[in-house]
């Protein structure tokens, strides 16, 4: 890999880098613990960022690509119809620590939302954000971010890589306005290049994930499904999902208003409904699988690549605990 | 962009024709759709119905089925809604020259091949023999019956009503579907399927039955959609094909046939 690497001669990397960032006129955004979790969050103090988790609840699509981005303003004024665009907020953001796979599910956004569709809003968030990501040392029963690829952050994604390896904190670039950082911490060119120590989150072997694409029809499904709720939590925790709906929102006078742009979730009824009422996807069965579909098979023909990095917050967070891995594993297992 | 409702066509009970003027020049190819957008009340994809080329005026008929429809159906001859597009992959006509053309389509179905239908119309040599299938619920319910006269002096048409409710009818009763046993088969003839979910599947069923390759069937699909950049997700078939980027039509062997409906 030809990364440059630098060995880091402060004291406290996360400080000075928060101290650089905000010189730089940055927001900065890093993970914080609130209760039992950790969430991604603005952070006014550097002292607040914690980076002993494993998952953070929200993932950096939450700022880029928001729940919810009011697009346009209609009006009806004396000439006739108007549409004003409504630009979005782009006050520049720092990811400060996020995981390598949450770095990687950016870079799928990128891909998505970027190339494939080029969405402006997307766009002006990302080109002005600044991506620090912090190696990972943690995980839980959920992850499984080796199976999927996603334990090193892919060139692209990031701007800074920061490994901890043998007593040294070392940090990598990613792109010149990275280095344009670095520059400013007390740092030493490094000819060793860190270990990037295996986590053990390799649950499913990249062959069994490769079989998926011929089981749509798997009865196997059918009994997995069962248990799910159709919540869409997995969806929208999902650091790549990017599925949306639109919604007017009239004034009262009804003259004027502005249409929105809200995340949604395949897995809900609503999801497929076309005019008069018909719904394509009926059965709990169908919305269930296509999600595992779209990430794990449909993006691999389209894209080459999973839209699925690993973090395991689908799992984590579904209330009928449904696990991803567990639930691939099976439908392989029963055909095979 | 903006563009103004310049006359409104009662096509049947529940189907309006809009003759919408654009803000600006549109290109599109047969099949293709736009969005429109009636401020307040949401947006929704429809079929351009209007002889494909470059212009500035395009019909869009709409059957009165849900929230934006029912807005779509209120609108009154200057009145403005907004228009997105046009979108999608429409007709291969390369594929479908120097072929018979054998076109079946059912309710509102006729409105996603009258593009399809005017270009054959207005180039008529470049294909072979063209028939149009086309059925109705009941004879009020046909629709475009101005330009069915016209087209059929370029093409053999073929109609039914599912029933007659009352007055005269010389066509078939019964599904549109029962027409297909009047086509012949020829050997490289191609089938262009349009309608509702059951009409398709029943059509594509009896064509593959009768020994038709799925290579010579093609349908355009209905699907609900957001945003016509293969991006909302809504859409999505489940092999992974936008029939907003990938479609609307689409060769039957490029669709599992769960999605033929």
């Amino acid at each position: 890999m030809d990364v440059e690497w630098y060995v880091y001669r402060g004291n406290n990397i996360v400080e000075e880098l928060f101290g650089v960032l905000k010189e730089l006129g940055y927001t900065v955004i890093a993970p914080v613990k609130r209760g039992d979790v950790h969430v991604l969050a603005v952070v006014k103090d550097p002292s607040s960022i914690d980076l002993n988790f494993v998952r953070t609840v929200n993932s950096p699509k939450h700022f880029l690509y928001t729940m919810e981005e009011p697009l346009f303003r209609w009006r009806r004024t004396s000439s006739g119809l108007i549409f004003e665009e409504i630009a979005p907020a782009t006050k520049p953001c720092a990811f400060l620590g996020i995981k390598p796979c949450d770095a990687n599910a950016i870079s799928l956004l990128d891909e998505v939302l970027g190339t494939w569709c080029r969405d402006p809003y997307y766009l002006a968030r990302r080109s002005s954000s600044f991506v620090i990501v912090y190696d990972c040392r943690h995980k839980d029963q959920y992850c499984f971010c080796e199976s999927v690829g996603h334990r090193q952050p892919a060139k692209g994604s990031y701007d800074l890589w920061v490994v901890e390896d043998g007593g040294e904190v070392y940090i990598g670039i990613g792109t010149n306005r990275g280095f344009s950082v670095v520059r400013k911490l007390r740092v030493e060119r490094s000819a060793r290049v860190p270990v990037i120590r295996r986590l053990g989150t390799d649950r499913i072997p990249r062959n069994l994930l490769e079989k998926l694409g011929e089981l749509y029809e798997a009865d196997a499904w059918e009994d997995l499904s069962s248990r799910c709720l159709l919540c869409g939590g997995c969806t929208s925790s999902c650091p790549t999902c990017t599925c949306f709906d639109m919604r007017d929102e009239p004034e009262p006078d009804l003259e004027q208003g502005v249409r929105f742009r809200t995340w949604t979730s395949c897995v809900l009824r609503s999801f497929t409904m076309v005019a008069g009422g018909r719904v394509v996807r009926k059965s709990r069965e169908e919305r269930f699988k296509f999600r595992y579909f779209h990430k794990l098979v449909f993006s691999r023909t389209r894209f080459g690549r999973y839209l699925c990095v690993g973090c395991g917050r689908c799992s984590a967070q579904c209330p009928a605990g449904i696990d991803m891995v567990e639930v691939v594993s099976k439908v392989v297992g029963s055909n095979s | 962009m903006r563009s103004v409702v310049e006359e409104v066509i009662e096509e049947s009970p529940d189907v309006r024709t809009l003759v919408l003027g654009l803000e600006k020049e549109i290109e599109f190819t047969p099949g293709q759709f736009v969005m429109v957008s009636v401020p307040g009340y949401g947006e929704a994809p429809f079929a351009i119905a209007s002889p494909p080329g470059r212009c500035r005026r395009i019909e869009v008929s709409v059957r009165r089925v849900g929230d934006v429809t029912a807005a779509i159906h209120r609108l009154r001859r200057g009145d403005e809604v907004g228009v997105r597009g046009p979108f999608g992959r429409g007709f291969p006509i390369k594929e479908l020259e120097n072929r018979d053309i054998v076109v079946v389509a059912g309710g509102t179905g006729l409105l996603g091949v009258s593009s399809l239908l005017w270009y054959m119309h207005m180039n008529r040599g470049v294909f072979g023999e063209v028939y149009l299938l086309y059925g109705a619920r009941t004879p009020r319910d046909l629709l475009k019956r101005r330009h069915l006269e016209e087209w059929s002096r370029s093409m053999k048409l073929l109609l039914s009503v599912d029933r007659v409710d009352g007055g005269e009818w010389r066509g078939h009763v019964g599904f549109v579907t029962d027409l297909l046993d009047k086509i012949e088969r020829a050997r490289d003839e191609v089938y262009i399927l349009c309608g509702p979910p059951m009409m398709m599947k029943v059509a594509y069923r009896k064509l593959v039955g009768r020994g038709v390759p799925p290579n010579h069937i093609y349908v355009s699909l209905e699907r609900h959609m957001k945003c016509g950049l293969g991006v909302c997700g809504r859409c999505m078939l489940s092999n992974g094909l936008y029939v907003c980027r990938d479609g609307p039509v689409f060769r039957c062997d490029e669709i599992p046939e769960r999605e033929i409906e």
